[in-house]
């Protein structure tokens, strides 16, 4: 697949109000995405994947660095970039007060469409989005997964090479998420190149093809899923639930030979280990001797949270 | 293509503003009911507000007649500059005219309001039964009340004159000359006396003339006063609403939305600016229409609220709407957020308002008066009370129009600067 995007040494740095912070390391993001591709840029709140896309799409100026999206930049050609691109907010981006109807050709008459143009592509979103009965009630009457999916029906009006969505499940149901996550699936198969941010492992390991790791402004991982896994060998995470466990015993527990790293969070210990059934006899008896009440255990195959627990000592949801 | 762009974003504005019931309600019911209840507090019609003495001028012509002892022409001059009775000093600010195109003149300029003329033969021919004799009054119709009030005394004497007087002193002095030419005659002479004041009765013997120096003769109406002052200042208050939307768009990211489409941003502050300004300018028509109709029908004064020069009136309600329109960007524009936006447009504007005259006169009041001219509501008011009850025209709003264009530039100017840092990126 030929490289869509490419980030060249994309840096933005704030200032008082909104800083002294930087998104991006000194030398700046290196990055490509490549065409027809759904790349998931996976980090906690605060983690700068909104400040990156941002950039991406012509809201923030980079402090240094270039955007190159489909062959044009984005700080020397920006409406020609803005014409490849369908931006999905994290917030419901909406006017409440217009119908899903309203919404969608109001953004369409922005992108460029207008007459009989606008009119056919609306219907076509409203079919797409599974709204076309409700198309003329207002947004406020909606549910919360009804204006997700207007949200993303909106970066679609145009037709765009590629879609940016940014963290499109926050805060909605499970059956409404099972929606949204289908729906990108769909539309990567229909060609289009994806750009996801989230900071839900799930579903950066369901969507992706490629996904970058994100934490304090910097790409610290970058790979398929299998190749991120890789990166933390044959590591398991244990959890067991622990309520508010002494320090002592998370260090004995982190002691254990073949335990990598032992973290509290959330009322549980998690521990990094190789071969983690062998090491969980050892540990439970740890416990016992510390006269703790064990409420559980789990066992997890090597995944993004060990790989981002591995890199940052910090789990994702922190 | 970027018109287009720019008439979406404003489509969208208004028409969330005129589907909004709450903002209805507020924008369009409150003002008129608080005009209408002030409007019927005054009496919904003509009231004595201003008790300025009118300035007439009499030109007294009148020669007399060998048949009455005083010409007519002086009771005039008499009641109105010479020696006019006590009851109606305060009202009339009278002074002898001997030249009457000067005098005429003087109406023009608004110098004198009213100018009496009392022909050569006024006498002569109010005291020929068959004839009668005219008066011609020159007026000035935006002189308002105090020109109203010395042409209801100029009717009131001349009502007098003829019912009460002119019969008797036509009659008496004929009749005494017939009898002491013949005694025989008394009797004929009392009954020509008799057919005389018959006569006189059925056909007045005095007419008033009236000619209107620059237009018709305006009522005054009090709506004319609180109509425009209430509807501007909610006209400022729904345009804060307007602008205050771009803080609401920033919180709800459809302002960084529209910014990521292909579109440059100016298109979305273009937008946003149509759609303040259209909204505001529908707000002012519905309100104006809705006054008429409460002056005419709820009232039945039958006045034109807002004057009856119709190029005045639309330079008058652009240009406050768009000096309003520029003053709720700029607040909107040092906001930190729509709440605090919307607690300092309110107190802002209401200050406006009542600085500005809106609740009650204030251009006479040392100090307000001259704080006054800072508020658009106050030139704005002023615009339309002088094409309504001062019957002015577009040259005399002309200074209005040029001050209210030269906030809106000002405001619009400092609005785009502190828009333009604040969404810097």
């Amino acid at each position: 697949m030929a490289t869509f995007v490419k980030l060249d040494h994309l840096r933005k740095q704030y200032s008082p109000p909104d800083g002294p912070y930087a998104v991006g390391p000194k030398e700046g993001v290196n990055l490509e995405i490549l065409e027809g591709e759904i790349f998931s840029l996976l980090g906690p709140n605060g983690a700068g994947k909104t400040t990156i896309i941002s950039m991406m799409s012509g809201l923030l100026t980079p402090t240094a660095g270039d955007v190159v999206l489909g062959g044009f930049s984005i700080t020397k050609q920006p409406l020609d970039v803005k014409k490849q691109i369908g931006v999905v907010p994290q917030d419901l981006a909406l006017y409440p007060n217009l119908s899903a109807r309203q919404n969608l050709n109001l953004f369409g008459t922005l992108y460029g469409l207008s007459g009989k143009n606008l009119s056919k592509r609306t219907d076509e979103v409203l079919e797409f989005i599974d709204l076309k009965d409700r198309a003329n009630d207002k947004i406020s009457e909606y549910s919360g997964g009804m204006k997700r999916r207007v949200n993303i029906g909106v970066g679609l009006m145009h037709r765009p090479k590629m879609l940016f969505l940014d963290e499109p499940t926050v805060a909605i149901d499970p059956q409404s998420r099972r929606n949204i996550l289908d729906t990108v699936k769909e539309l990567n198969q229909q060609g289009m190149t994806v750009l996801y941010t989230t900071h839900y492992m799930e579903e950066a390991q369901e969507l992706s093809n490629r996904i970058g790791i994100i934490d304090h402004g910097q790409i610290i991982a970058l790979g398929t899923l299998d190749e991120l896994v890789k990166t933390v060998g044959e590591y398991d995470v244990i959890r067991l639930t622990l309520p508010e466990p002494p320090a002592l015993v998370v260090e004995r527990l982190g002691a254990i030979p073949n335990i990598q790293r032992a973290e509290t969070t959330d009322g549980e210990v998690r521990l990094i280990a190789r071969d983690g059934r062998q090491q969980l006899p050892e540990a439970i008896r740890i416990i016992n001797e510390a006269g703790l009440a064990l409420h559980g255990v789990e066992i997890e195959e090597p995944n993004l949270e060990a790989v981002f627990l591995q890199l940052t000592g910090r789990a994702l949801r922190d | 293509m970027i018109w287009r762009k720019i008439q979406a974003i404003a489509w969208a504005d208004i028409y969330q503003a005129l589907t909004d019931r709450s903002a209805l309600l507020f924008n369009f019911a409150s003002p008129l009911a608080i005009s209408m209840i002030i409007g019927a507090a005054f009496g919904g019609g003509s009231n004595d507000v201003d008790v300025e003495a009118a300035k007439v001028g009499v030109l007294n012509l009148d020669t007399g007649s060998t048949q009455v002892e005083q010409a007519f022409g002086d009771i005039y001059t008499q009641v109105l500059v010479e020696a006019p009775p006590e009851e109606l000093s305060d009202f009339i600010d009278g002074k002898t005219i001997t030249d009457e195109k000067k005098a005429r003149r003087q109406i023009g300029d608004g110098d004198l309001d009213v100018l009496v003329v009392v022909p050569e033969d006024f006498t002569a021919n109010v005291i020929t039964p068959d004839k009668g004799g005219t008066l011609r009054i020159y007026y000035n119709p935006g002189a308002g009340i105090p020109g109203d009030v010395a042409r209801s005394i100029i009717d009131g004497m001349t009502t007098q004159l003829n019912n009460q007087n002119i019969a008797l002193q036509v009659g008496i002095p004929y009749a005494s000359e017939q009898a002491a030419r013949n005694n025989q005659a008394v009797d004929a002479a009392v009954a020509y006396v008799r057919q005389a004041s018959q006569q006189l009765r059925e056909k007045e013997a005095i007419t008033l003339n009236r000619v209107s120096i620059e237009g018709d003769v305006q009522e005054f109406n009090s709506l004319q006063y609180f109509g425009p002052g209430m509807a501007i200042l909610f006209m400022t208050y729904a345009l804060s609403n307007g602008a205050i939307s771009i803080l609401v768009d920033q919180r709800n990211w459809t302002m960084q939305r529209i910014w990521t489409t292909p579109s440059p941003r100016t298109v979305y502050l273009g937008g946003k600016m149509v759609g303040i300004y259209v909204t505001g300018i529908f707000q002012m028509l519905i309100l104006m229409l809705a006054m008429i109709f409460a002056a005419n029908v709820v009232f039945g004064s039958g006045v034109a609220v807002w004057g009856t020069d119709a190029i005045g009136i639309v330079l008058v309600l652009a240009s406050v709407v768009a000096a309003g329109a520029g003053f709720a960007l700029v607040i909107a524009s040092f906001a930190k957020n729509p709440d605090q936006g919307g607690s300092i447009s309110t107190l802002v504007l209401t200050i406006s308002g009542l600085l500005g005259g809106a609740f009650l006169p204030v251009s006479d009041v040392p100090v307000l008066g001259q704080l006054s001219m800072l508020t658009l509501n106050r030139w704005g008011l002023d615009g339309f009370t002088t094409l309504s009850f001062d019957g002015g025209t577009v040259m005399d709003i002309l200074p209005n129009v040029a001050v209210l264009l030269g906030m809106a530039v000002v405001f619009f100017t400092i609005a785009l600067f502190q828009f333009g840092r604040r969404f810097r990126s």
